[in-house]
Parts: C-alpha cells; sequence; structure tokens
C-alpha cells in the first residue's frame, strides 16, 4: 500500500477514529494489528522476518549478557546483509527494522530500558508509520501521550498532509526533471549542474516528505517523534551537517558504532579512523554497492578535513552545501554515470537551458523552480517560524483559504493519477 | 476529546465536500477537446444536457455512423418531430446502453433509433481505453456515470475516471491565453454535416451470403428492456459503409434472429438512390447522403409510429440547420445546369440582374437556361434588367442605363445593382463584373444561400468571389 496512496489515507483516518475509542491495551494491539496489515500488504515474508526476529531478539534480551548483545547484532546484521544483497527477496525497511531492535538490544544491555513488556515492545518494532523508512526511534522514546487532544490529531493530519504535498507536488517534479537530464547522453554543463543541484534538493525533500509523513500520522495516534532534518543545507561543516541531516541515523551511528569505537576520546588518528568507519558503515547501509561505498567515503573525507580546516561562516554554509551536491552525484548513480557527469561539469561547456530537449514544457519548468524556490525558503525559516503554529493562530477563513489553496496546487501541479506510478520515496529503499 | 473529534470529522466532511466540488470543476475546465470539430463528442454531449427537459420526441443512438447518416433537421421537416443524436465518436453498444441510461433521464423520446455499428466486427478497433473516455467523461458525474466507469474501466481507478482532473491536471499551460469560461456550445442537435465521398468499390452482393451462430446481443437486450421499462420504442438501422464479411454476417443474425424493427441500409442503398461516389465515404454518409437517410427513415416513421410532437421550441433551429446544409450543398455546385435546376426545384427568392454591353455574347441556348428561372431576353435582348422571383412570381425591371433597386424583406434591405453587385443590409453579396448575378434567399429565415456571378462571354460558368462590405 503506497503511503502516498488515497487508499492509504482512507486507512489511517478510519484506524484513527477506531484507534481513540479503544482504552490504552487495546490501542497498542490496535497499533500492532494495523502495523502487521500494513507491513504485509508490501511482502508477507517481510512481516514473517518481522515477527520472527523481533520475537528472538525480544525474548534473548530479556537476560541480556554481553555475549547475547554480540550474538544478536551480529545475527541481525547477518540477515541485513543477507537481504540486501539478495536478488530474490527483498524486504522493505530492513534497514530501519535492523537498526531499530538493534538499538533495543544494546540499550537493554545498557541498562538503559527497563519494566519492558511484549506488547509495548512489539508495537515499537511494528509502529507502522516509520516500519519501512524511518525515522528510526528508540524504544525510550517510543511514548505514547495520555493527554492527546484532539489539536494534537488535527496537527498530525495538517504535517502529513504537508508531506504529501511536498513528495507529490514538488519533489516529483524535480524527479522529472533531474531524471529526464540523465536519460540524454549529449547535453552542456548546464543541464547537469541543474540536474546535480537540484537532485540535492530532490533527496532532501523526499525524506523530509516522508518524515513529515511519518511524524504527522505518530502525532495522530499520540506519538510524538523528533525531527529527522533541521535545515541541513544551512549546516556550516560537515559535523553540523550530521546533527541536521537524517537526525535518527546519525544519531544512531554516533551512539552506537562512533562513541563505543572511542570517539575523539582516543587522539585525532583515532578519531579520524572512526570517523572513516561511520561513513564508510553509513555508504554500506544504504547500499552494497561501490557508489554507496564512495560517496560514504566521500563524506569521511570531508569530515576530516573540514575538521581541520573549520569555515564556520556563509562560506562554510556554501562549501559544506558544493561538497554534499558532489558526493550525491555517487549516491544518485553507478560508479559509470558518475564519472560521465564528472566529466560533463568540468567540461564547462555552457549553454542556454532549452526545457523542449527535456520534454518538459518551460512553463512546466518554471512552476517547478518556483516551488523550489518557495520551499528552500519556508525550509530555511522553519527554526524561526513553526508552519503549524502559526497556521493555527489564523482564523478560519484564513487557514481553509490556504487549505483550499494547497489542494488546487496540488490538483494542478502535482504528479499523480493513473498514468504515474509514483515513484518511491527514495529511503523506502534502503 | 470525542466531541472534539466529531466536530473535526463534521469539518473534514465539509471540506472534502468543497475539494470534491473543485475537483469536479477543475476536470470540466481541463478536460481536452480531443477530436476535431466534426467529430466533437463533446460538444454533442454538453448540447443534450442544454435541451429544453422532455423536449426531444426521438433519439439517436450510435457512433459518428449515426452523427453523419442522420440530419434531425430533415426529420423535423418531414415528420414534424424533434429528434437529437445523443451519440459519440467509434461508441461501442455497451457506451451507447449507458448514453440511453443518461439520456431517459432528461428527455421521455418516444422512440429510440439505434445505429447497430457497435455490435460490428468492425467495431472491436474502437474498444479501446481512449475511445471509451471520449465518450464517457463529457457525461455529468452521476451513478451512470459511475456504473459506466465501474463496468467499463478498472474499478480501483473509479475515483480518477471520475475526478479526471487527475488525468489531464498536466494540461493547465494549454489553457494559458484560452478562454476558460463557458463558451456557447454548437451542437446541431447531435449532426455533423459530412462532405466527404468516395468511390463505389465494395460488391455488397457477395457479402450477406454467409452466417454466424452467434452474437452478443447482452448489450443491445439491456437497451430493448431499457426502453421495455420507460414505454419507448425501439428501432434498429444500420446506415451504409463499407462493411466486411463478418459485420454483414453479424447484421444478418440480428435480421434473423431477433424480434427487433431493423433496417439495414446497405441492402437498400439502391432504393434510396444512395451512391457511395456522390453520398459518402468508406464509414459515412455526408450531407446527400443524410438526406435520402433520413427522408426514408422520416417516412418509415410517419407510416409505423404514431408519435405526437412535444414542443416547438427548437423548429427555427431545426430549420437553421436545413439553412446552412443547403448552403453548403449550393457552394459544391459549379455546374450552370446543376445549379439553376436546383434554383428551379426549391421554393426560394431569387434576386438576378443582367447586365448587357455591347459585345456581350450569349448563346441562344444559354439563354433559354436563364429564361426558365425569370429572365426575358426575348423582350429584352439589349437591357439591363434586375429580377426579383418569389413563389413564381416575377417582378422585373429594365434599362438601358446602370440602375439599382431597393428590396424590402422583413427588416431586410435587399439592394440589387444593374451591374451585378449585391447586398443586404449593407453588407456586400458578391463581386460582380459584367456578369449576370444571382442571389438565392430562404424564404422563412431571408439567408442568403447562396450568391453566385456568371460570365456572359460564351458559355455560362459560374463565379464565387468574395464578398465585401459596403
Amino acid at each position: 500500500m503506497s503511503i502516498t496512496s488515497i487508499k492509504f489515507i482512507v486507512f489511517v483516518l478510519f484506524n484513527v477514529g477506531v484507534y481513540h475509542l479503544c482504552n490504552d491495551i487495546l490501542k497498542k494491539i490496535l497499533l500492532i494489528i494495523i502495523g502487521i496489515v500494513f507491513y504485509t500488504s508490501f511482502n508477507l515474508y517481510g512481516t514473517i522476518y518481522l515477527i520472527f526476529i523481533s520475537l528472538w531478539c525480544y525474548f534473548i534480551s530479556k537476560k541480556i549478557t554481553k555475549n547475547k548483545m554480540i550474538f544478536l547484532n551480529i545475527l541481525i546484521l547477518s540477515t541485513l546483509v543477507f537481504f540486501k544483497t539478495s536478488t530474490y527477496l527483498e524486504i522493505i525497511g530492513i534497514s530501519f527494522i535492523s537498526f531499530k531492535i538493534m538499538s533495543y538490544v544494546v540499550d537493554k544491555y545498557n541498562g538503559k530500558i527497563k519494566n519492558e513488556n511484549l506488547i509495548d515492545y512489539f508495537c515499537y518494532v511494528s509502529f507502522f508509520p516509520v516500519i519501512t523508512a524511518g525515522p528510526i526511534i528508540r524504544y525510550n522514546d517510543f511514548v505514547y501521550k495520555t493527554d492527546i487532544s484532539y489539536s494534537d490529531i488535527k496537527s498530525g493530519f495538517i504535517l502529513f498532509m504537508m508531506g504529501l504535498f511536498e513528495k507529490m507536488v514538488i519533489v516529483l517534479r524535480i524527479n522529472e526533471i533531474v531524471s529526464s537530464i540523465y536519460s540524454i547522453k549529449e547535453l552542456s554543463s548546464s543541464y547537469y549542474f541543474l540536474a546535480v543541484i537540484f537532485y540535492s534538493f530532490q533527496i532532501y525533500f523526499d525524506f523530509d516528505a516522508y518524515s513529515n509523513m511519518a511524524i504527522g500520522i505518530s502525532k495522530m495516534f499520540g506519538y510524538d517523534l523528533k525531527p529527522n532534518f533541521n535545515t541541513p543545507y544551512l549546516a556550516r561543516n560537515f559535523s553540523d551537517f550530521y546533527r541536521r541531516w537524517h537526525i535518527s541515523l546519525s544519531s544512531w551511528f554516533k551512539d552506537y558504532v562512533y562513541i563505543p569505537l572511542g570517539g575523539n576520546r582516543k587522539g585525532k588518528i583515532n578519531k579520524y579512523a572512526n570517523i572513516l568507519i561511520v561513513s564508510l558503515l553509513s555508504g554500506l547501509w544504504h547500499g552494497f554497492s561501490f557508489s554507496c561505498l564512495i560517496w560514504g567515503l566521500l563524506h569521511g573525507v570531508f569530515q576530516i578535513i573540514n575538521d581541520k580546516m573549520r569555515i564556520n561562516n556563509f562560506m562554510g554554509v556554501i562549501t559544506t552545501f558544493l561538497l554534499v551536491t558532489f558526493s550525491w552525484i555517487f549516491f544518485r548513480n553507478g560508479i559509470d554515470v558518475a564519472l560521465f557527469v564528472l566529466k560533463k561539469l568540468f567540461e564547462l561547456n555552457f549553454t542556454k537551458i532549452d526545457t523542449n530537449i527535456l520534454n518538459i514544457n518551460p512553463m512546466d519548468f518554471n512552476i517547478t523552480v518556483i516551488f523550489l524556490f518557495g520551499m528552500i525558503i519556508l525550509d530555511f525559516f522553519r527554526n524561526k517560524y513553526n508552519v503549524l503554529m502559526w497556521l493555527n493562530k489564523r482564523n478560519i477563513f484564513v487557514r481553509w483559504f490556504i487549505y483550499i489553496l494547497l489542494v488546487f496546487c496540488f490538483m494542478i501541479f502535482g504528479k499523480y493519477g493513473i498514468n504515474y506510478s509514483a515513484s518511491d520515496f527514495i529511503y523506502q529503499t534502503f | 476529546m470525542i466531541k472534539d473529534i466529531f466536530k473535526g470529522l463534521l469539518k473534514l466532511t465539509i471540506f472534502v465536500f468543497l475539494v470534491l466540488i473543485m475537483a469536479l470543476f477543475l476536470s470540466k475546465v481541463l478536460r481536452p477537446d480531443r477530436l476535431d470539430e466534426d467529430n466533437n463528442t463533446k460538444d454533442k454531449v454538453l448540447g443534450f444536457y442544454n435541451l429544453k427537459k422532455n423536449s426531444m420526441d426521438v433519439i439517436f443512438l450510435g457512433s459518428s455512423h449515426i452523427y453523419y447518416g442522420v440530419n434531425p433537421a430533415i426529420i423535423n421537416e418531414k415528420t414534424d418531430l424533434n429528434s437529437y443524436i445523443f451519440s459519440g465518436e467509434c461508441q461501442p453498444i455497451e457506451v451507447s446502453y449507458y448514453f440511453l441510461k443518461e439520456a431517459i433521464k432528461y428527455q421521455s423520446p418516444k422512440l429510440v433509433v439505434l445505429d447497430v455499428f457497435g455490435l460490428s466486427d468492425s467495431i472491436n478497433f474502437c474498444k479501446t481505453e481512449g475511445i471509451y473516455r471520449v465518450n464517457l467523461e463529457n457525461l455529468k458525474t452521476s451513478e451512470v456515470k459511475i456504473e459506466a466507469f465501474n463496468n467499463l474501466f478498472n474499478k480501483e481507478d473509479i475515483l480518477y475516471n471520475i475526478f479526471d482532473v487527475s488525468l489531464y491536471h498536466n494540461r493547465w499551460y494549454e489553457l494559458y491565453g484560452k478562454d476558460i469560461l463557458k463558451k456557447e456550445v454548437k451542437h446541431n442537435f447531435g449532426y455533423t454535416l459530412g462532405k466527404n465521398y468516395s468511390l463505389n468499390i465494395v460488391n455488397f452482393d457477395n457479402l450477406y451470403n454467409g452466417e454466424i451462430k452467434e452474437v452478443n446481443l447482452d448489450y443491445l437486450n439491456k437497451i430493448k428492456k431499457l426502453c421495455d421499462e420507460n414505454n419507448i420504442e425501439l428501432l434498429l438501422i444500420k446506415t451504409p459503409f463499407y462493411l466486411s464479411e463478418d459485420d454483414a454476417k453479424i447484421f444478418t443474425f440480428i435480421q434473423k434472429n431477433t424480434k427487433y424493427n431493423f433496417i439495414d441500409f446497405n441492402l437498400i442503398k439502391n432504393d434510396i438512390g444512395y451512391v457511395f461516389d456522390i453520398d459518402g465515404d468508406i464509414w459515412h454518409a455526408n450531407m446527400y447522403g443524410a438526406t435520402k437517410i433520413s427522408e426514408y427513415l422520416s417516412t418509415y416513421i410517419n407510416e409505423n409510429y404514431n408519435i405526437d410532437k412535444s414542443s416547438d421550441v427548437y423548429d427555427e433551429e431545426y430549420h437553421k440547420m436545413i439553412i446552412d446544409m443547403k448552403k453548403e450543398k449550393f457552394k459544391r455546385i459549379w455546374d450552370v445546369d446543376t445549379l439553376l435546376e436546383q434554383i428551379k426545384k426549391d421554393d426560394h427568392i431569387l434576386f438576378m440582374n443582367y447586365n448587357f454591353f455591347e459585345g456581350s455574347l450569349l448563346s441562344a441556348q444559354d439563354k433559354h437556361k436563364l429564361n426558365n428561372i425569370g429572365y426575358d431576353f426575348y423582350n429584352h435582348p439589349k437591357e439591363k434588367a434586375i429580377i426579383k422571383v418569389e413563389d413564381g412570381k416575377v417582378e422585373a425591371y429594365y434599362s438601358y442605363d446602370y440602375f439599382s433597386k431597393d428590396f424590402y424583406l422583413g427588416d431586410n434591405v435587399f439592394k440589387v445593382e444593374s451591374n451585378g453587385y449585391m447586398w443586404k443590409n449593407g453588407v456586400g453579396l458578391n463581386i460582380a463584373n459584367n456578369y449576370a448575378c444571382i442571389s438565392v434567399v430562404d424564404k422563412k429565415t431571408y439567408e442568403v444561400l447562396d450568391s453566385f456571378c456568371m460570365d456572359t462571354e460564351g458559355s455560362l460558368y459560374i463565379h464565387r468571389d468574395q464578398l465585401e462590405d459596403k
């Protein structure tokens, strides 16, 4: 069941309704059932794996020892590697599930989790808004808000719809342009610069959209999740970037790999080695391919260079953005294509962009650019201005006018319909 | 909290309702005008909805075969009944069934005439998503449209099909600069005036020899049932076209194995004088063929059905269609004899002139031809003439010098000059140049059906030059 489909929206709304009529225990059981049903809609084997691995880990970690922790983590990592490299069996969201369970096992070992029970645990593992593409939530952060109000449900729904808008109107439009450029061989450098920059925003807004939808749905069910992004392209250096980008994954690697390896406590060489290890593992987490490895390596190298040469002002923001954008070239494409794109970029052969070559109407292209700029501006100010709070303070007519306008924009400019197979969220493939 | 949730659900319901209204509106605005004007199903469907309720006595159903093949104006002229061709391009019979279902919500016809091309073997190439969509998408959103899309398309896509803004929203930039507000729909009661013809190369004799065992008549039976439930008579027809052997077998089957009244014009085309060289192309009748088919049908309806007329409200519009058809027919005549014969046959008002000058040559034969329609060369051989003919009465004026006359018909002024220039209410009808000119005017509406001049040097030939305003 695609989370951008009408079926999914009806599924969520119906279940929210039923959910809030239940008592606390029934709520959790219902969430488990919803999670199983939702996940099974993708693949039955995934559900079987989920049930097996999570129950296995739960019961073994009830009386956890160091050896058991290591064993469980190796087991989870092995299955992760197996399914990621298998061509026969694809389990959607396996990276997120694996890291979630691993965090539970380690936190249990470290004594951070006490008084757990099977229902709460399984509710946490199978929580459907985050099961396929994160954020990666920690067991202790998965707390039901007992004083949930109607306002929370409403805010959650609006956040979900904003994420949907972000995906269907902005991300898919950008994707059309980027894919079009990549599908045509002989274009000038201008086009590849455009594609590379646009992709930076595509991947960010794509993941941000999903995160908003996941956080919005979680809110509707009474779970306040932490934000997963914090204007990452305003980062002044790479360390700052990781505090803003895919925060749940970055913090996971920090807490469960970087710090246990010693972090920055055992000298510079050890620190840089740890940075490289984490970066390479992060690359592999995203994909078992040479290009993902290169991407991870680049991030590690840039982080090390950045550590030695700190530029913390506006130039730092620009430099970080450009380096991140550069490394996305490898993230998106295989090595051959990435090298081809680099060659095209360094040719410095600039021509005027003719959108007709890309089979895109010029007006359509312009609208995409306008929406993109609008989104960038909104994103830059999201720390200072909470859009939801601002909306809630307006009177009903203003609010409804804005909602209707957004729906109008969605209907006209969105990429949806029978003729579209909405491309998966990028992070759903991990 | 529960109270808040109910309030929230109510607001959500109202919001969703507003969104659906917006979706329906945007669907209508963004839906493309898919086909050329002649085959514009959109206007035919929208025109139907603009009719006065329960004003139609006969509804024609089917594909382009029927909307080219039957002229409701001629049906009205000969039977005094109102009819509409509620049909669509390449329409399979299952779609015709839904069209009928929709039609009877707004009209109470006594007779439905169905062209059975929708049952033929040739229709199979029409059973595509595109054709279904072209036919159905302009129907009003209702239970009929939903049922049609549900049965003919993937059920899962029903929302996309009903709110087809989902299909056409990418067209938004095509609307830039276009007038998206409601434009006048020109429906011609669903009729398209055809102009094409083709060589008569089909040997119809051998085609009807074979028989097939079975034809799926489910939808035909559904149409019949719907007619019976609503006290409507059903008449099946097939307009002439280049049918295949399989088509012929199907029509034979219908003729022999059903109790429906069925007129197969392919079998009686000789009886009505329908010739492909003149009356139609491989698929459709042209205006000449449609005249013949419509006249035959009118006679058949008068003889076999006792139908009272519902309303007079469209009489003028039907007459306007006749005018348009006559204009087209006249425009195509370039032979003097044929044209003069047509003028004499039809009962119109004629304004004529003859601009005599020394040296102008007119053969005795040509003088005789022109005398037959009102000229008088025997008594006024060397004079300039201005002549009006109405109801057989000739009003003629002669002079050796240039002169002009004004004639008043209703609120219209027709000015005729002896040099051949003619004007209606100050608007020029022709460019004369030492010619004999004739303007043919409809008696009822005073519309000019044709205005032409003839060269009088040598044998007569026809000019139709561009008009200019005075």
